[in-house]
């Protein structure tokens, strides 16, 4: 699904990001990424999504080779990835259903098809009674899950999650790591970046780790190890 | 599908429009005094050049031969003349029509009147007056009249030369195109950084929404028409008040044009009536190139992919 081949990413003008990384994620896997702080975890998904292109090496989506992506392609591959990041990034003057619904009214879907839709991922993260709630009337934890449900508007086949939980406490993140192992089982490929032991303890699931820009271990049911 | 993106662009671009609506004001207004600079500089151009075709116009050489000299020789001078290259037309005015013209000229001057009775004989001759295409015609008509073989048929002639006015005119009128010039450039810049600077302003305004947009796999159209769109709101509006106050000041200004040029100026109001649609498109063109092209500066600049 996801293959990284040889990447370096270098920010101008001599900070590397990234160094000769590779790995390959598979279809329908829930893949955590740790690592401390500045070890390039952002700049892996910001180049998944192709917000940057490598410096070296090759990333492939599916069989798409995305590393030289062309302007026009980039609108394709971001309605098969849906992403999460950490500050929540929601419209303060739109309602629940208005945030999600933006991202299909921008892609120029339908309004049948906007109705139809909308309602379905708000159910997903459990939010079905909130719909006409602002952002300020939810809870953190709340208002990341609004965020998940826009993510998943274009059903997509991968979802990225960098740093779900980062500004949420205990409670509020449980229900965000439950919510991201249900679409997990319904058949989306998840990564989830995070530094948070307990989640990655938890969870029981491949755990690749990162430090100063390289892979140091990748294991099929992780530890948080650093 | 395409037209449901078509609303959703529309409706967000009108979305921008109030948001900042003080903006747009100022942008619209300063789209429409460029606008209005430069009807102001045609409008004085279209009567400028009025002024000075109706002044070429009135040009022409009267030749008055002597009285002893018969019709029949005059007429044929009239024939002749009419083959000289450039010549327009040539008119003959009989002995007698110029003595009733003569007459009807001084009818409040019974001295005059008196003495040209005790006058056995009428003692004006015919005249020919001779009107070329261009003022430039007159050159040739005057070297031929002025030649030794015409001079004993020849009373007097008058060469009715306007060249002082219509150069007077002419200076006026490429000063006033300096200035309208260099007037439109400034404020057709202005229009340009205003719009610039108040799509930059939308685009900040917009950003979590267009970082969104970007995140959610909206295209580049979607992305950056709502801008577009914006300045041909801006466009239209300030054709709509241009075109609104072009009325009443054409009208006010009309009674100074009539007594500087003459009574014959363009109307400018009714100019503008036959012409509504021409010039409403061609303002509408304009002011559309300026915005959109200041709003693709700003998107390019400041929107990224
Ligand atoms: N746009 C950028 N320009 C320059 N340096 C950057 C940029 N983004 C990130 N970096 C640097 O790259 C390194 C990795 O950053 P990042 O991928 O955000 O790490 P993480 O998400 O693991 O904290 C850091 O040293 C950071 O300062
Ligand atoms: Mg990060």
């Amino acid at each position: 699904m996801i293959e990284f081949k040889n990447i370096t990413k270098k920010y101008p003008p001599d900070v590397f990001a990234l160094r000769d990384v590779s790995f390959k994620i598979a279809a329908k896997e829930f893949v955590s990424i740790v690592g401390q702080s500045g070890t390039g975890k952002t700049t892996l998904v910001k180049l998944i999504i192709a917000e940057e292109k490598p410096t070296k090496g090759k990333i492939l989506i599916g069989d798409w080779d995305i590393t030289n992506i062309k302007p026009y392609e980039l609108p394709i591959l971001r309605r098969q990835i849906g992403v999460v990041w950490q500050d929540f990034k929601l419209l303060p003057k739109k309602t629940v259903f208005e945030n999600v619904s933006f991202a299909l009214e921008v892609c120029g879907e339908t309004p049948e098809r906007i109705n139809r839709v909308v309602p379905q991922v708000l159910r997903v993260v459990g939010l079905a009674d909130k719909h006409y709630r602002f952002p300020y009337q939810l809870s953190g934890g709340e208002q990341q899950r609004v965020v998940i449900a826009r993510a998943l508007v274009h059903k997509p086949k991968i979802l990225i999650a960098d740093e779900p939980t980062g500004n949420l406490d205990a409670i509020n993140t449980q229900g965000i790591i439950e919510i991201l192992k249900k679409i997990n089982e319904l058949g989306t490929t998840v990564i989830l970046v995070t530094h948070d032991r307990e989640i990655v303890n938890g969870l029981k699931k491949r755990v690749i780790t990162f430090d100063a820009g390289t892979v140091v271990s990748d294991q099929i049911e992780g530890k948080y190890m650093l | 599908m395409f037209l449901v993106s078509v609303y959703r662009v529309i409706k967000f671009a009108l979305v921008n429009f109030w948001r900042n609506i003080w903006l747009a004001i100022v942008t619209t207004t300063i789209m429409s005094m460029s606008l209005f600079v430069v009807m102001v500089l045609l409008g004085l151009n279209l009567v400028i050049n009025q002024a000075i075709n109706s002044l070429h116009e009135q040009v022409d050489v009267s030749v008055y031969f002597k009285s002893e000299i018969t019709p029949e020789v005059v007429q044929e001078f009239q024939t002749n003349l009419q083959q000289i290259p450039g010549v327009k037309e040539v008119v003959y005015i009989s002995k007698d029509s110029a003595l009733d013209n003569f007459r009807a000229k001084f009818a409040d001057n019974p001295v005059i009147l008196e003495s040209l009775d005790e006058l056995a004989e009428n003692p004006l001759g015919d005249t020919l007056i001779i009107q070329a295409q261009s003022i430039n015609d007159y050159d040739l008509v005057l070297q031929v009249l002025n030649s030794e073989e015409l001079s004993p048929f020849i009373q007097e002639k008058n060469f009715q030369d306007y060249n002082n006015i219509i150069n007077k005119i002419s200076e006026i009128s490429a000063t006033i195109n300096k200035i309208g010039l260099f007037l439109s450039i400034l404020f057709l810049l202005i229009a340009v950084l205003v719009t610039f600077n108040t799509i930059r302003i939308a685009i900040y305004t917009y950003r979590n929404e267009l970082g969104i947009m970007r995140l959610v796999g909206a295209s580049k159209a979607f992305i950056e028409w709502p801008f577009f769109v914006e300045g041909i709101i801006y466009a239209l509006v300030s054709v709509l008040v241009t075109t609104v106050a072009i009325y009443p000041i054409a009208g006010a200004a009309q009674p100074f044009l009539d007594k500087f040029f003459g009574s014959s100026t363009l109307n400018l109001v009714n100019y503008f009536n036959t012409n509504f649609f021409k010039i409403v498109s061609l303002q509408l063109l304009g002011a559309s190139f300026i915005s959109i092209f200041s709003s693709w500066l700003a998107v390019r600049r400041y929107i990224k992919n």
